[in-house]
């Protein structure tokens, strides 16, 4: 009883077709293109050092 | 006092001020914007931070951005084709599920890129001997390899298709 228990259990967490194609986060496929919040594609020429850290409001 | 630093980053031209204690990796990852690229210990012992120079992998926290001067340089952010589609070596890592964490992630790819480059069918030998100063903490390295092995077909079959 307790191995079909354990074998639905882990056919539920890992059904067959997750085991055949793995899927890739949002996240994850950010990293393989390079991407990240805080990348900005230099279209417009390459942002100055520093331009991406906007200082604090002070008014 | 700064150096003015002309090279090419993802074959578009760029001309930048930078000190000249500024590593490369500094110059793409603050000057640039191009985080993509990773700096993990910054003593060339991790990988990392690797980008391909004149198109051979190197580890940008160990080269500083005037050595770089009139160079081409390649990040993870230019291995895609313009039109959006991933390099073989980005699908067969998103396949295979090559990365985890995925810090190591951009310098295994760009690593394995340059591998394929000099041997475009290697075995798992040659590929562990690629990717040896490249380091992973969380995959075990099996992913990666197949990832590898994977791009490598497919690299080829392009190759075979396209002749």
């Amino acid at each position: 009883m307790e191995d079909a228990w354990f074998e639905l259990t882990v056919d539920r967490v890992h059904p067959p077709q997750a085991k055949r194609t793995t899927t890739t986060s949002a996240c994850s496929q950010g990293i393989i293109t390079g991407e990240s919040p805080r990348y900005q594609p230099h279209d417009e020429g390459p942002p100055i050092a520093g331009a991406l850290r906007q200082p604090p409001n002070t008014e | 006092m700064m150096t003015t630093i002309s090279l090419s980053i993802n074959e578009r031209p760029v001309q930048i001020d930078a000190e000249p204690r500024a590593l490369l990796v500094q110059l793409l990852r603050e000057h640039l914007g191009l985080t993509g690229t990773h700096c993990g210990c910054d003593t060339s012992q991790c990988g990392a931070c690797t980008v391909l120079m004149d198109g051979r992998a190197i580890k940008s926290c160990s080269v500083l951005a005037a050595q770089a001067d009139g160079r081409a340089i390649t990040t993870v952010e230019g291995l895609a084709a313009t039109d959006g589609r991933l390099h073989p070596i980005q699908q067969a890592f998103s396949e295979q599920h090559g990365l985890q964490c995925g810090f190591c992630t951009p310098g295994m790819m760009l690593a394995a890129v340059d591998l394929l480059q000099r041997n475009p069918d290697p075995d798992d030998q040659a590929i562990g001997e690629a990717l040896e100063g490249n380091l992973c903490r969380c995959t075990g390295y099996q992913n990666i390899i197949k990832a590898v092995r994977q791009a490598a077909r497919a690299c080829q079959s392009a190759h075979s298709d396209g002749a």
